[in-house]
């Protein structure tokens, strides 16, 4: 809860005739009190009627128990102490007494609500509250003796084969690298990359295109690589010369450190993000520039998503994807990004003033909503400071599977099972419960049931990767066989990302090559079929675009690795969700259960666990359809949040708040930072008039107002993309440049991608894995469902044998399915002869 | 300068060891692609009349060599001239003479690749691979299998049991395999796999596996092994006993002898049961040596010797049940329905029962009017007085160990019915499920060991081509059980008959394909007509 006793009334300025519709003289006192925050009071004042009554039971009692308004205003007090089980209960004694009063949609809106949030528990931290600490964040990093394994003797020389291989590879690379650079760099030149305003990369033949992003990478690499660190120190201002720890060099850290050997704190968990905007862009806005326009009212114009009749919210699909698209992202950023907590007490408040037709003054009795502020950086030092804003990133930067394994060598300790390499898992397969009825794992922040699924079935494929390990080399040890392990599962996950995520969501055959060409290169790509395809074959060409990123040597542009605060907001992706969840069995055999989001966050997550399979939950999210990335489509119940400590809150403006208040620049200044033309007028946005009108409404008229638009609508609204792309053109600047640097500047998925460090077995079993197998290798169940039908697992689970190409776009451009019937579903294979299956 | 020169003449030894093979392995894969390659789904004749009598023998009997003598056979020199074929006689007894003067096997050979698509890819020849596309590997092996998973899908489905001590706990037992004697540096054979619901999930988990080397749960020391041991335990099983001696000679072959011995060529019965029994003598005969005899492919392949192998036939004979051929029967007999957990290959199976018994109904119901329907009274009418029936009744309960459940005396038509409709199922289900079926199981070794090695190493290169050859004949292209055989009717109501029942597995077969394909599942048109090759 906010702390009522240091901040102004809640409800100060709310008009006289919001009150002129209450009846109740008791009701009426109550929400006086009510609207000066003083939530305890109200129940003081309203609780003991009610509990007498209770305790009197017959005709007497009914006629003395409080009523329907005085009811709903001690729910809404228990609401806003976070007694969502009172609250609930005092809403259905309102809504018992007079079903058809005036208010009666939204205590019913509230009761539910209120029971959903008693379901999750969301009045408690998850984790437990607990802010940066500075000498902590500028400590050395301590790797105790014994916490990777010792190294193995030296591999053996290569053989002669190896070694003619090798030199045929770096042959190739030298001649490769010298044509890849000039045609890129002259085609870049001579083709430039945007018409008027917009890029045009996908308007030309593939292999222009793809000449066109590497050209569109190249400028960004050597234009928007910045850090958040003053000139001369190191990350997170460690002393220079430190010796790496024995095992660093083969093993990853749990908090990230020692990735670079020369920069102990690069990337690790408690660093700072870094930019891609030049330092003279940054400028964190605050007062009266921070609140305009006003964030809640481009929360409901721009972001809301439209209610039919019975008020219910209408999601624009995206047809080509399923559920597992959106959480797989979520899954990805608690791996990547986040700023930890966020302030809850006055002053660190961020109070953003309710527009006057607010339906939220009238259900939480406020005219303010109250957000609380980023964490600032305690690791600032005064007058070295380049960078106006800088901010702390709670986990590693790199792609190493910390949502799972944790970001502190602690939680890796309590996640592990101490044998045999593996991490703990119930009898059933579901995570291991914290003591507030939460999965256990590494991140759990913003935790719903579509977290624990992927939690859950990455913590699985790490026990499996152990068993496989442990076949392989029967000496190994549970600290040799969890390290080893990880390695192998972190770079599964980022493979699928790589391959299989980017272009599911962003289906394009030029896309699809690069995503490729970025793990495997392109050779291997445009050569080699299906299990054929390696990322580290014999002939390993090296350069990365021709022989991948992956295996090939690091590369970070001359600029420490770390993840950025603009990286942070394009990756505010929550249209993506829908307003529930419909669970399904997979054979369809009993009706679906239609669960409300905000039931299956924090501890509702388990609840569901417990009443559905999981197999039977990857299902439902396989033939479930995230929402479109565009305006007007915001999760309403996001607009609604409560979150620990603050029973109303509003995710969509946070999402405008937390751009503006961490210095990212608005949509045309971070148009021009990337090297992309701003925009004129709202008009060159969109063909959509309704929505230009609506921009102009909220933003102005003015030519000059385009320049405040927000990042965020300024994707969303952005009506000129690749065809059937999931997002616009803007935020893909970000795409290309960071998709390749997390490969690209980590040294384990670079130098030390190679068989000492991750094993040969640990190798076949990346180049096997895809997000398909990764899933049926868990749940074999799902073998005869529609994802055996599909060859990305993120496309719709359709199952039968004829697929509609605009859900299945990839499959059109895939050239793997060459020669065959891309609408055809691959689960519904030919027979040749009665009998005989065609392989 | 001896240690090095020693090290070379090994390394040396070592190539020539690998040259020898290439041209054994090419022989012999070559050989297979041959059967594969000229056999053609067999010719059903109708039949004709004038048959003599088949007076079985004892294996041992038959077929020289191999000394069993519980297990009774038709012997070569009475297989019926209308099923004899003198070139896959002759070309069988150069592949057994064969065994012995260019063995498909070579001591000393290294593992094969521990990359199991190379292996195979080494295994199963582009050769191969111009007759029929390789095995698929089913999901259930795309880790280190859970045995839970298998317990319910797939072709080890069968063997799951409740078990007698607990109604929350069911069990593999496969314990008898201990008995056997087997090849110096295997690992014997025989466990016990428990499994517990977990209710959540709908599944089976396995919980406890006691073998030769313990009693282990899961995350134990000994577990992986455990497991290694139950996956070969159970393959084995079912190849060897409920496949070759359950199917061939336990099954088809008393019922071929006993129709045709018993059953006039006009009876309607012998009509209907005709393509599924045609040539099982010939088939079993020529097989029997290919397979049982010194240096064929089950001594070679699996973990048993010679003598431990004729020992498990002689023993496991007499413990097969025909009611295996009836899979609903059998599922609630092993109490798996219906407990909490999905069934999908009980289901699967349920569903090909079914039109099998609607098939031997609806064709029976033509012969036997006044046996069925809502007037039929005990159901017995023109049954028991049939002779040939009876007689056919009695030669199948003499002839299939532990009978077949319906004997003259209590014979009705609901019982003959579901008795043609095991026979039905017997030849075209279990046949397949525990033989051809098999191989996108057993080709996976990395994942689903046939032999278990004390020493840990992977099989050897000769082991695995001899496994992927053998399954590989096993997948010839053989007369399916939705082909029409109409022809063989008596009369145009038994034609219509058979013409219906090719539509119901036809429409089953639609309706099984509006789902997705997945490797556990048997569909109709993968079933066979008959054991045959």
């Amino acid at each position: 809860m906010m702390d009522s006793r240091t901040i102004p009334s809640p409800a100060s300025g709310l008009s006289a005739d919001a009150l002129k519709n209450i009846h109740d003289a008791q009701a009426r006192q109550a929400l006086l009190v009510l609207g000066d925050g003083a939530y305890e009071r109200v129940v003081e004042m309203l609780q003991p009627r009610s509990q007498a009554a209770a305790a009197v039971a017959g005709t007497a009692a009914q006629a003395q128990r409080p009523g329907a308004e005085a009811q709903a205003v001690l729910a809404l007090a228990h609401f806003q102490l976070q007694q969502y089980e009172l609250a609930a209960r005092y809403y259905a004694a309102a809504l018992e007494i007079e079903p058809e009063h005036a208010q009666a949609a939204n205590w019913r809106h509230m009761h539910e609500l209120a029971q959903g949030n008693a379901t999750a528990r969301v009045d408690l931290h998850v984790p437990d509250l607990a802010y940066f600490d500075r000498a902590a964040l500028l400590a050395p990093p301590v790797i105790a003796a014994g916490t990777l394994p010792p190294l193995l003797p030296p591999p053996r020389r290569p053989s002669l084969a190896r070694r003619i291989y090798k030199f045929i590879g770096d042959l190739l690379g030298v001649v490769g690298t010298a044509a890849v650079d000039l045609t890129t760099r002259v085609y870049g030149w001579a083709a430039g990359y945007r018409d008027a305003i917009w890029t045009n990369w996908y308007n030309r033949p593939q292999f222009r295109a793809i000449l066109t992003l590497a050209y569109m990478r190249e400028r960004l690499n050597a234009g928007n690589l910045g850090t958040s660190y003053p000139p001369g120190h190191l990350v997170g201002f460690q002393a220079p010369g430190q010796q790496p720890p024995a095992g660093v060099t083969h093993f990853r850290t749990a908090d990230g450190s020692w990735n670079n050997l020369a920069d102990p704190k690069e990337g690790a968990a408690g660093t700072r993000f870094l930019r891609n905007v030049a330092l003279e862009a940054i400028r964190p806005e605050i007062g009266e520039q921070l609140l305009t326009p006003n964030p809640r009212e481009i929360s409901l114009k721009l972001l809301a998503r439209p209610v039919d009749e019975q008020g219910l919210a209408q999601m624009k699909e995206v047809p080509f994807l399923n559920l597992l698209a959106a959480s797989w992202i979520q899954f990805m950023n608690h791996d990547w990004i986040n700023h930890g907590e966020i302030y809850y007490h006055y002053p660190d408040v961020i109070e953003v003033p309710l527009p006057e037709d607010d339906i939220a003054r009238t259900r939480y009795w406020q005219t303010k909503m109250f957000l609380g502020k980023s964490q600032r950086d305690p690791t600032r030092c005064d007058g070295v400071e380049v960078a106006a804003q800088s901010a702390i990133n709670e986990v590693t930067h790199w792609w190493d599977g910390s949502q799972i394994y944790g970001s502190d060598q602690a939680t890796q300790n309590m996640l592990r099972s101490h044998v045999g390499g593996k991490m703990r898992l119930n009898d059933d397969g579901t995570l291991p419960l914290d003591a507030k009825g939460v999965e256990e794992t590494g991140f759990k922040r913003n935790w719903w049931v579509g977290l624990a699924m992927l939690h859950t079935l990455f913590v699985h494929e790490h026990n499996a990767i152990c068993e496989e390990l442990l076949a392989a080399y029967p000496d190994w040890d549970d600290n040799r066989l969890f390290n080893t392990a990880r390695l192998i599962n972190a770079a599964v996950m980022a493979k699928i990302h790589t391959v299989e995520w980017t272009p599911a969501i962003l289906p394009n055959p030029a896309l699809n090559a690069a995503m490729n060409a970025n793990w495997m290169g392109l050779a291997e790509n445009f050569l080699k079929r299906g299990h054929e395809r390696k990322a580290l074959d014999d002939i390993k060409i090296r350069n990365p675009e021709l022989g991948g990123v992956v295996g090939n040597p690091i590369d970070k542009h001359g600029r420490g690795f770390g993840l950025s605060e603009e990286f942070v907001e394009v990756y505010r992706l929550h249209s993506l969700l829908p307003e529930e969840l419909v669970l399904r069995r997979r054979d369809e055999s009993v009706e679906p259960e239609r669960v409300r989001f905000h039931k299956t966050r924090q501890s509702g997550s388990p609840r569901i666990t417990q009443r559905h399979a999981l197999a039977d939950l990857f299902y439902s999210f396989g033939v479930q359809h995230p929402g479109q990335l565009v305006l007007n489509n915001f999760p309403r119940f996001m607009q609604e949040l409560s979150i620990p400590g603050n029973p109303f809150f509003d995710m969509a403006t946070v999402d405008i708040v937390r751009a503006r208040e961490r210095g990212v620049p608005r949509y045309n200044e971070f148009r021009r930072q990337l090297g992309l033309n701003p925009i004129r007028c709202f008009d060159d946005l969109t063909d959509v008039a309704e929505d230009v009108e609506k921009l102009k409404q909220v933003y102005g008229r003015n030519p000059a107002d385009v320049e405040k638009l927000d990042l965020l609508i300024g994707t969303l609204a952005e009506g000129h993309r690749p065809k059937q792309f999931g997002f616009g053109e803007t935020m893909f600047q970000i795409f290309i440049l960071n998709a390749t640097r997390r490969l690209q500047a980590d040294r384990f998925y670079t130098d030390c991608f190679n068989a000492e460090v991750y094993t040969p077995t640990g190798l076949r079993w990346i180049d096997n894995a895809d997000f398909k197998s990764v899933l049926l290798r868990h749940f074999p169940q799902l073998a005869d469902t529609g994802l055996a039908n599909v060859r990305n697992a993120f496309e719709p689970w359709d199952d039968g044998p004829v697929l509609d190409l605009l859900r299945h776009p990839l499959r059109a451009v895939d050239p793997e399915l060459k020669g065959h019937d891309p609408a055809h579903g691959d689960a519904h294979p030919a027979f040749d002869i009665p009998g005989r299956l065609v392989p | 300068m001896m240690q090095m020169l020693a090290a070379w003449v090994a390394r040396v030894g070592v190539w020539i060891g690998l040259v020898r093979w290439f041209f054994r392995k090419w022989f012999w894969s070559g050989l297979a692609w041959f059967k594969a390659a000229v056999n053609k789904p067999l010719v059903i004749p109708v039949p004709q009349g004038g048959r003599p009598l088949i007076v079985p023998v004892p294996l041992s009997r038959a077929v020289p060599g191999l000394a069993i003598d519980r297990i009774l056979v038709c012997p070569p020199e009475q297989i019926p001239a209308d099923e004899r074929s003198g070139i896959r006689s002759a070309f069988y007894a150069l592949q057994v003479w064969l065994y012995t003067h260019y063995s498909p096997m070579q001591a000393g050979l290294p593992s094969i690749s521990a990359d199991p698509d190379h292996a195979l890819g080494k295994a199963f020849t582009w050769l191969h691979r111009r007759v029929l596309g390789g095995p698929l590997l089913p999901a259930e092996f795309l880790a280190r299998p859970d045995l839970g998973a298998l317990a319910v899908r797939g072709p080890y489905a069968c063997y799951t049991r409740k078990c007698a001590d607990s109604d929350a706990a069911w069990e593999w037992d496969l314990m008898d395999l201990a008995r056997y004697e087997h090849h110096p540096g295997l690992r014997r054979l025989g466990v016990t796999v428990r499994f517990e619901r977990v209710s959540n999930q709908r599944t089976l988990r396995a919980v406890r596996i006691d073998c030769e080397t313990g009693s282990f749960a899961p995350g134990e020391a000994g577990w992986e092994l455990a497991r290694e041991l139950a996956l070969c335990s159970v393959t084995t099983h079912l190849a060897l006993v409920r496949h070759f001696n359950g199917v061939h000679l336990a099954g088809s072959s008393p019922l071929a002898i006993a129709t045709r011995n018993r059953l006039p060529v006009e009876h309607p019965l012998l009509r209907l049961l005709w393509p599924y029994i045609y040539a099982t003598q010939q088939s079993n005969d020529v097989v029997t040596r290919g397979q049982m005899l010194p240096g064929g492919d089950f001594e070679t392949v699996y973990s048993f010797t010679f003598d431990g192998m004729c020992q498990l036939f002689q023993d496991s004979f007499a413990t097969l049940d025909f009611g295996m051929n009836d899979p609903g029967m059998d599922a609630r007999s092993r109490g798996v329905l219906q407990q909490g957990f999905d069934t999908p290959t009980e289901n699967n199976l349920a569903m090909l029962f079914e039109v099998m018994l609607d098939h031997a109904r609806d064709y029976l119901g033509l012969y036997y009017p006044h046996a069925c329907g809502a007037e039929a009274g005990d159901g017995t009418a023109g049954l028991r007085d049939d002779p040939a029936l009876g007689a056919w009744l009695d030669e199948l309960n003499q002839l299939v160990p532990r009978g077949v459940g319906v004997t003259r005396a209590n014979v009705t038509f609901e019982l003959l019915a579901r008795l043609v409709a095991r026979c039905i199922y017997l030849v075209a289900v279990q046949h397949e499920i525990a033989g051809s079926f098999l191989w996108n199981y057993q080709l996976w070794p990395h994942r689903q060991p046939v032999r278990v090695y004390a020493s840990g190493q992977r099989m050897p290169l000769d082991v695995y081509q001899r496994l992927v050859n053998a399954d590989y004949n096993l997948n010839v292209h053989r007369r399916g059980l939705i082909d029409d055989f109409s022809y063989l009717a008596l009369d145009g109501l038994g034609a219509a008959s058979m013409q219906r029942f090719a539509q119901r597995l036809q429409a089953l077969q639609q309706t099984m394909e509006t789902r997705p394909w997945a490797v556990w599942k048997l569909y109709p048109r993968v079933l066979k007509v008959n054991i045959n090759a």
